[in-house]
């Protein structure tokens, strides 16, 4: 599974968004000069007649829908060449909204999900969604539905992309983060252990009331949430019962990555190994195991039956 | 300038239903006769006429072959799937092949397709509110199952286009239904919804707050809905009436025609009586001039008995579906109730009990997805809206990748627009193409997923295989269009599609494709992969050499010891062997065994000592 956060972080700066104009004349002219010459078809001074032309567009001059300013405005200073052709393209969005998305987008550019949604690492879950609420009501390309957008319709996609899987990357994190609180243990008493014991033991019910499917998604359910040794032994073992041999080999796998030595753990893998029709490694299991010296003769002997048995059924 | 009028059609499997926003109010648009809803029926009647809505089923019994119902259950199907296979056995007009292995209607000699039947009913739908608005209409929302695949999506466009309309976006019933409950209503909750309707259940988790809706996970099963509850009821009359009279009822159409209407309406009136009458009286003659009558009972216990399993299928599925969103029970605050087949008693208690609230009442089950549908086309055209939706993809999408596997770029419930990239590389040596099949779908194996779309990349560098690299790029807009790109990271160059439409292949054809084109197939890049898995074999390898003196002085006085030593050897062997052929998933396999080994030498050695 890929982090989400390394998601953002790969994504381009500044969207790929370079027009063929604006390419070049970033890169071939100072900062200044270039912006006033390059753009000269919708030129220099028609921010104010643009809202003419498009007065659908001209809304009150204050705060635009979702309430309120959530980004500063950068000023013409702050622009980059890039930023400013951006601003000069005819497009049906008018230049206040078109600076709020430069100034966004420079935010995610920074790559943090907290300062894109403008929460801190105290901020709760609900604080979260209602930021990523009011910044996709700005943001989310349907805001612009139907309108001539240029450049910006790219822009606005990435933005709200990157503004979405930030509130992913934060949301999926905020439960494991805050369990881990003290305070807000106390606060829910069922800790995910005992959750895990409970489901663990519903999962043990049905296994032995014959209801097999309905076990396995009780233990699946369980270890999701903690996964011990022992669980994994007995969910791998249901799975056996049940013929799902691939499952019950991955719980088998994972039991054994946990208590490697431990005797029962090998024969469930070994168990596990036979039913996948994995013979070879099945042997190779019991024979590694059998050779630790054990207190409990019972497994031992226990052991080196499945050891005969596997060697028997090889050999016919 | 006024703002464009914007209509809203659920377009159901049984009826159907249209809404717009009016003043900043949704409001359901009756038809002529006065009915909020319209029978989802077209057929042929002898004169040749079109007939649509209710006198299309004004005339169903008496013209039962040509008239079509359920034309929802085949739309975007392929011929040779399981839904069509089950609609030709039991609906009573001609269902045949057509060219694109895709399905086709007979009626009266005259061939359809299914979004030419769906056409004929938004045609209706569309007149229906011109009628009422005194203007022409001509864009529209339209709602399908949430469990739709694209092949279903694009066909209820093209239906749309054949009627006339601009399908500004197609949005989910359930998410519709979310946004009718939440318009105007200042609420900040989380909210299920169970959709049962005429053919399709469907349950959506939605979050809504701040006049967002945000879908958090939407699943459902596209052949569980009213008409299996209709069918259970049939199935009971037939198996009674063979049992006294000896005679099969489904031989005749017209007298199944009628079972079938008489079995909705008995599920119906169960819902507000304890029992009811059902009285057929001439339903089939004995063929020696003497006409037998069907006359029984049916209560709610028995139609309750008869459908319990159908309802604990839905509930699984709302268990699932939590589940996989990674939610209790206890975090939804409020369940919204969708489709006809809510109003059964027992599919309200289920639901009751399943979610421990009872259901919202605020809404009417068989308008409010119609009107969801208008609130969304308005607030994608009105500048003042204050609501938006945030959707989500209703399937995984990913590329085929060597071996016949589907890789997964973006995960189905993700919320668009989105994009995600990912690098391939090639299998082959001097390979200079890559094939590029977009698919859609849950199952690993690529033949078991919906095919979009494909396209070459061409003009790569002749290098071994693993060294040329392609960056494939999935895009989906808001309003689910995807695109494709891949680029070769070294010359730059790329090819792109965007699916417009399904193309139409069955598994076979995708199988053989996959045969045909195995030479030009990508794998996921796995150079690094294998360096790293070689860096953590050799660790645990000088760890067991080291061990191993030891350990062979301590246990090879017994059998057992001698094997155990053994296959340690082999395991050892093994790896080395893997590491030397650079077989990355031999070598995973083998660090397994070697790890193990490991662990049971550390043990000796403890034990021992201990």
């Amino acid at each position: 599974m890929t982090p989400p956060r390394a998601a953002i972080a790969a994504m381009p700066a500044r969207p790929a968004v370079a027009s063929a104009p604006a390419g070049p004349a970033a890169a071939s002219a100072p900062a200044r000069p270039a912006a006033a010459s390059a753009p000269a078809r919708p030129a220099a001074g028609k921010p104010a007649p643009a809202s003419d032309d498009a007065p659908t567009t001209e809304r009150d001059p204050a705060p635009p829908r979702g309430g309120r300013a959530t980004v500063q405005v950068l000023d013409d200073g702050a622009l980059d060449a890039d930023e400013r052709a951006a601003l000069a393209e005819d497009v049906e969005i008018d230049v206040d909204d078109r600076r709020r998305i430069f100034a966004m987008e420079r935010r995610v550019a920074a790559g943090d999900p907290l300062a894109m949604l403008g929460v801190t690492d105290a901020s709760d879950k609900k604080a979260i969604k209602r930021a990523y609420f009011v910044l996709s009501k700005e943001f989310h390309p349907d805001r612009y539905y139907g309108k001539r957008l240029g450049t910006f319709a790219l822009r606005l996609a990435h933005l709200f992309d990157a503004l979405a899987k930030a509130y992913a990357t934060l949301t999926e994190d905020a439960p494991r983060r805050r369990g881990t609180t003290p305070s807000d243990a106390a606060s829910r008493p069922p800790s995910p252990a005992d959750y895990a014991a409970e489901l663990f033991d519903r999962a043990c019910q049905a296994e032995v009331s014959g209801d097999l499917a309905g076990a396995l998604r009780l233990f699946a359910s369980a270890l999701r949430v903690d996964a011990p040794a022992r669980y994994l032994r007995r969910a791998s073992r249901c799975a056996m019962a049940a013929g799902e041999a691939g499952l019950a080999l991955e719980y088998a796998r994972k039991a054994a990555t946990l208590e490697p030595s431990d005797p029962s753990t090998s024969r469930v893998l070994a168990a596990a190994f036979k039913a996948a029709g994995k013979l070879e490694q099945a042997e190779e299991v019991l024979v590694m195991a059998v050779m630790i010296p054990i207190e409990n003769d019972q497994l031992m002997h226990e052991l080196q039956a499945d050891l005969a048995d596997l060697r028997r059924r090889a050999g016919q | 300038m006024a703002t464009e009028k914007v209509i809203g059609i659920d377009l159901g499997t049984t009826n159907s239903c249209v809404a717009i926003v009016e003043d900043g109010t949704p409001v359901v648009i009756p038809n002529r006769g006065g009915y909020k809803t319209t029978p989802s029926m077209v057929a042929i009647a002898e004169n040749g006429k079109r007939l649509v809505g209710h006198i299309a089923k004004r005339q169903a019994i008496t013209n039962a072959e040509n008239t079509v119902f359920a034309a929802k259950r085949l739309i975007g199907r392929k011929w040779g799937s399981a839904a069509v296979r089950t609609s030709i056995e039991t609906m009573p007009f001609r269902i045949v092949e057509g060219p694109h292995d895709d399905v086709r209607i007979v009626l009266r000699d005259q061939v359809f397709s299914i979004p030419e039947i769906s056409a004929y009913i938004l045609q209706e739908m569309k007149m229906i509110a011109e009628e009422y608005l005194g203007e022409e209409v001509q864009k529209a929302v339209i709602t399908v199952p949430a469990y739709f695949n694209d092949g279903q999506r694009q066909a209820t466009k093209d239906a749309g286009r054949v009627s006339g309309l601009d399908v500004i976006r197609i949005i989910n019933e359930p998410t519709a239904a979310a946004l009718a409950y939440g318009f105007g209503r200042n609420v900040e909750r989380k909210v299920a919804v169970y959709d049962l309707g005429g053919g399709t259940f469907d349950i959506s988790i939605l979050e809504i707050g701040n006049g967002v809706f945000e879908v958090i996970s939407t699943a459902g099963d596209t052949f569980l809905g009213g008409e299996d509850f209709d069918r259970r009821v049939i199935d009971w009359l037939v198996f009674n009436f063979q049992r006294d009279n000896k005679i099969d009822l489904r031989k005749d159409k017209m007298a199944l025609q009628r079972l079938k209407d008489v079995a909705e309406k008995a599920k119906c009136e169960l819902s507000s009586v304890r029992e009811t009458e059902i009285n057929l009286p001439f339903i089939i003659s004995t063929g020696r001039n003497e006409a037998l009558h069907l006359q029984t009972t049916l209560t709610r216990d028995k139609l309750e008995e008869l459908t319990a399993d159908l309802v604990d299928r839905t509930i699984d599925i709302c268990a699932k579906t939590l589940e996989e969103a990674e939610l209790g029970k206890g975090d939804i605050e409020d369940v919204i109730l969708v489709g006809g087949m809510t109003r059964m008693p027992r599919v309200q208690q289920a639901v009751a009990e399943f979610f421990g609230l009872e259901p919202c009442k605020g809404v009417h089950p068989d308008e409010v997805v119609a009107l969801g549908a208008a609130i969304q086309g308005a607030a994608l055209v009105d500048e003042k809206s204050d609501i938006l939706l945030l959707d989500v993809t209703p399937h995984s999408l990913g590329i085929m990748i060597v071996g016949g596997y589907f890789h997964k770029l973006i995960e189905q419930n993700t919320t668009v627009p989105t994009s995600k990239s990912h690098v391939f590389t090639t299998v082959k040596d001097n390979q200079t193409s890559v094939k590029i099949l977009v698919l859609q779908g849950e199952s690993e194996r690529a033949e078991e997923n919906e095919l979009l779309g494909e396209f070459v990349l061409t003009g790569l560098r002749r290098a071994t295989r693993g060294e040329v690299e392609i960056e494939v790029t999935f895009h989906i807009s808001a309003d689910g269009i995807v695109s494709v790109k891949a680029r070769d990271l070294e010359t730059g160059q790329e090819q792109s599609i965007t699916v417009t439409a399904t193309s139409g292949l069955t598994e076979d054809e995708i199988r053989k494709m996959i045969d045909a084109n195995k030479d030009y197939m990508v794998e996921v890049r796995s150079g690094q992969e294998f360096e790293k898995a070689r860096h953590a074999a050799e660790r645990v390898l000088d760890e067991v050499e080291q061990l191993f003196p030891k350990v062979s002085e301590i246990i090879s006085g017994s059998d057992f010891g001698q094997d155990a030593v053994k296959k340690a050897r082999g395991v050892v062997e093994r790896a080395r062997a893997a590491i030397a052929a650079r077989d990355l998933p031999g070598l995973t396999e083998a660090t397994e065994a070697l790890t193990r080994t490991l662990n049971m030498f550390r043990g000796v050695v403890s034990k021992t000592r201990g």
